[in-house]
């Protein structure tokens, strides 16, 4: 507890201050709220042109992509949203229902093992990982330093010993989830696919023998990339679905997180 | 004896003042010599002299041996021309030792007529005189060019059919106003050539815009050569009659090419040699396709349906009504289904009065198309209608028209009446809230929450982080060595510290410099003459050496005399000269402090010297 206390008090460091509404927001949920979802969007996204970036407008221009029937676009900025804000149950909660309106909702991964590793890995954002992580480092140093000199005599040296093991084994324990969250950021990079629904190919080719479907909505893991050779075209890009089933798929049909 | 030279031993310095000379000569030739001999010149040449309306050929300005501005030279207006600066290639080479320099400015011209149109001879002075180049007729033809072509900037010895090719079709060339038909253009480029291409454009004039959306792409064998084919696909409509022209179709490209007279080095055979090297250049062609002319004819008035509104295709229709009982006031929703290919999108709903009795709302349309281009697929128009009592119990048949252009001729469709079981409307009834249990009704059911999108958020929130994140910030991650170095230093200065305090013998030899140090300083401070500060100089430098070596040896101070030489240094492997340099200094100290009457002239400093040697010395040793 003091630990959490500590990391995100460290972390409350970086951006607390809150930003001033820009009119285009405002304007995006007037439009949101008169159902012209479609504009809501384009307010949005001319924030995100202009440079700005924050969990509640990935949230929001989820949900605007959502009410326009784009279920794939809704699913990619709920993503992104909680890649800022991994607890917010709000996009935790508008994610799960819009991968369950898409087609590649798979019932069969929900509470599995690897889905509760996957969730606590993405508790935190890596940042917070690592605070957590270099935190329980220092204490566990610091114990052990203020062990060395401190004379033998002194009785809470053994208060001292406690927290160096404590603080040391939890140093181990999250510099775990902080080596699964850089092992995520550092591999293939996940992408969202966009199209109603794709034909993932053996080969970068029209065609090429038909491997797998993918849905709108499903997320894939970019492993290769094939540039076109004309502008205005997209090429192709390899993909890895979650069963580590591997094909070429139009670069437009997917967008990356 | 003087040594005399030896034959030829001065010839090489001769030797070497000559070929010193004659490379002198050698590079201020060469310096000078390319001022002296090239000539400037300055030609104007195009790549074609004949080409169709709306093609382009290429001007080139080449300045030979002429100062180069850098800036692009201003073209005056050509009449019939188009122009657009297209770029510049500069050239250095070196023939018979003279430098050449060279400057091709390359300029895009655009017949705007038809004719013989002539580019004019320009004129460029240079220091004094005025160079100028010939004229030049360009004859332009109104057709294009059959069958695809490229600019044959690129295709000098190449036929271009070989390397491009680019073909518009149509299912039809003789059409009908508002016809709705796919158009495919087909792009072949030969396998092995490096390219970039824009996406390809088609003259539309009198057709509805073409939006050419992703190509398909495949690889063809032609006249056993390997194409890679793009194969876009999309739809247009013919807006007004008459003989229009679907066409050309143009796709700008930049072509890398090898420079043909480059030799290629061994090893060296890769292309990015010749990028880096500079022996490929890009050059931008514009690959263009032929004109498909097209008749077309307005849908004929003879026979013409009334309800006709404008659908051509080939069509069916399926009507549906849900639900067929209700009670009068209960709203009923009519689907009319209109299935096939043509003007989908264009389509508009049959038509359809409801009769007296019903009341009705305007339809909804809803579009699904079941090919990539949307030229086949179904419409759906709902409209919702209500009978008002039971006598409105027959939705008449609905019909639809279209005129087939394939057939050439007009073809309704009807389906219906639809029959419905309409009941009079409850009279006397409470009017029922919806949702609203009775009073002392059942016990409340558990609980279940609906699911749905949670709302917008009222703010943008935390801003998010635009620092890289931390573990990717070596300035953070060099600061987590810190507490890793502090624990280090604790654990050496513990130690030390630790064996300070339990290894006497380790301590006293670890302070035995040090002390030494402070006791020669306070001796040589006895230094000045005189015969009583002699012998407490003489104590102070006895008492020096017997706690170094007391500390060194980890024996009692007080009694270290010049017999420790004998019995501890020498057993030791200390070298002779430092006991010998100890024993003196003994002796001398001995006789000062003892038998000053027998003391000669003390050489304070020279003892003083011998001491800091000797103990230096013996710090390096391991006693």
């Amino acid at each position: 507890m003091f630990l959490w206390i500590l990391v995100f008090g460290i972390g409350g460091f970086v951006p607390f201050a809150f930003a001033d509404v820009p009119p285009a927001f405002r304007e995006a949920a007037v439009l949101y709220d008169q159902g012209q979802f479609d504009q809501a969007v384009a307010r949005y996204e001319s924030l995100l042109a202009a440079g700005v970036r924050s969990a509640n407008l990935y949230f929001n221009l989820g949900n605007a992509h959502f009410k326009a029937g784009h279920v794939g676009r809704a699913i990619l900025n709920y993503e992104r949203a909680r890649q800022l804000a991994p607890r917010d149950s709000d996009v935790d909660g508008n994610l799960g229902f819009a991968v369950k309106q898409s087609k590649s909702f798979d019932a069969t991964a929900a509470g599995s093992w690897s889905v509760w590793l996957a969730d606590s890995r993405d508790s935190l954002t890596t940042d917070e990982w690592t605070w957590l992580t270099i935190t329980s480092y220092w204490l566990a140093l610091l114990s052990v330093i203020a062990l060395v000199w401190l004379p033998p005599a002194i009785e809470w040296r053994r208060w001292l010993r406690s927290a160096a093991i404590t603080f040391g084994a939890i140093a181990l324990l999250v510099s775990v989830g902080l080596g699964a969250r850089i092992a995520i950021e550092e591999g293939p990079p996940a992408a969202i696919t966009l199209a109603k629904e794709a034909v993932a190919r053996f080969a970068p080719m029209d065609d090429g023998a038909k491997h797998f479907t993918v849905y709108e909505g499903q997320k894939l893991w970019i492993i290769g990339e094939r540039p076109s050779r004309m502008q205005g075209v997209s090429g192709w890009l390899e993909v890895e679905r979650a069963d580590g089933q591997r094909g070429w798929v139009p670069a437009d049909a997917i967008e990356k997180i | 004896m003087k040594k005399q030279p030896e034959i030829g031993s001065q010839k090489p310095e001769v030797g070497s003042r000559k070929v010193m000379a004659f490379w002198i000569l050698i590079s201020v030739f060469c310096f000078l010599f390319p001022y002296l001999a090239p000539a400037a010149n300055f030609t104007a040449t195009v790549d074609r002299t004949e080409v169709s309306l709306g093609e382009q050929i290429h001007l080139t300005l080449r300045f030979e041996d002429m100062p180069n501005t850098g800036q692009p030279p201003q073209l005056p207006p050509l009449d019939g021309f188009t122009t657009a600066y297209g770029g510049a290639q500069t050239q250095m080479s070196i023939d018979n030792g003279v430098r050449h320099d060279s400057v091709a400015h390359i300029f895009a011209l655009t017949p705007t007529r038809e004719g013989t149109l002539a580019i004019p001879a320009f004129s460029v002075p240079v220091g004094g005189q005025v160079l100028s180049s010939q004229p030049i007729a360009i004859r332009v033809t109104k057709g294009q060019v059959q069958g695809g072509s490229a600019d044959s900037v690129f295709t000098q010895g190449v036929t271009t059919n070989d390397i491009f090719q680019m073909t518009i079709s149509l299912p039809r060339t003789n059409l009908f106003l508002n016809e709705t038909v796919p158009v495919d253009l087909k792009l072949l480029i030969r396998n092995g050539i490096r390219y970039r291409s824009q996406m390809p454009s088609i003259v539309t004039t009198g057709f509805s815009e073409i939006k050419l959306s992703r190509p398909v792409e495949s690889q063809e064998v032609i006249g056993g050569k390997s194409f890679v084919v793009y194969t876009f696909r999309s739809l247009t409509s013919p807006l007004q009659p008459g003989n229009l022209a679907l066409g050309p179709a143009r796709a700008a490209m930049d072509v890398f090419v090898d420079s043909p007279n480059r030799p290629r080095l061994p090893g060296f055979n890769d292309a990015f040699f010749d990028n880096f090297f500079g022996g490929s250049a890009t050059k931008t062609i514009t690959v263009t396709s032929q004109t498909v002319p097209v008749r077309v004819l307005p849908v004929p008035d003879d026979g013409k349906p009334a309800d006709f509104t404008g659908a051509v295709g080939r069509f069916a229709l399926d009507v549906d009504a849900k639900p067929t009982t209700l009670r009068a006031g209960e709203p009923v929703t009519l689907s009319i289904r209109v299935v096939g290919q043509g003007n989908l999108a264009t389509l508009a709903p049959p038509k359809f009065t409801p009769p007296e009795g019903f009341k009705s709302y305007e339809p909804v349309a809803r579009s699904k198309q079941t090919d990539e281009i949307g030229f086949t697929g179904e419409k759906v128009f709902e409209q919702v209608i209500v009978p008002l009592s039971p006598r409105a119990s027959v939705i008449p048949p609905i019909t639809f028209s279209f005129f087939d252009p394939e057939a050439g001729r007009y073809q309704t469709l009807s389906r219906g009446p639809i029959q419905l079981t309409v009941q009079d409307a409850p009279t006397g009834a409470a009017p029922v809230v919806v949702g609203v249990a009775p009073v002392a009704a059942a016990p409340r059911p558990q609980e279940k929450l609906g699911v749905g999108v949670v709302y917008l958020k009222p703010d943008l929130g935390a801003p998010a982080p635009s620092s890289p994140t931390l573990y990717r910030q070596t300035g953070f991650l060099a600061g987590q060595s810190l507490p890793v170095l502090a624990l280090a230093i604790s654990f050496v200065v513990q130690r030390r510290r630790e064996r300070l305090r339990r290894d006497i013998r380790y301590a006293r030899a670890r302070r035995a410099f040090g002390n030494a140090q402070r006791r020669l300083a306070e001796a040589e401070r006895l230094m000045p003459a005189g015969q009583i500060k002699s012998a407490a100089f003489c104590a102070a430098l006895f008492k020096t050496l017997q706690d170094y070596l007391g500390d060194r040896l980890n024996l009692p101070s007080s009694g270290i005399t010049s017999a420790i030489v004998e019995e501890q240094l020498q057993p030791r492997g200390v070298p002779p000269e430092i006991c010998q340099a100890l024993k003196e200094v003994f002796t001398a100290c001995d006789t000062a402090r003892f038998a000053p009457s027998l003391q000669g002239n003390l050489d304070r400093e020279r003892l003083v010297k011998i001491v800091r040697e000797v103990v230096t010395a013996m710090e390096k040793m391991v006693l």
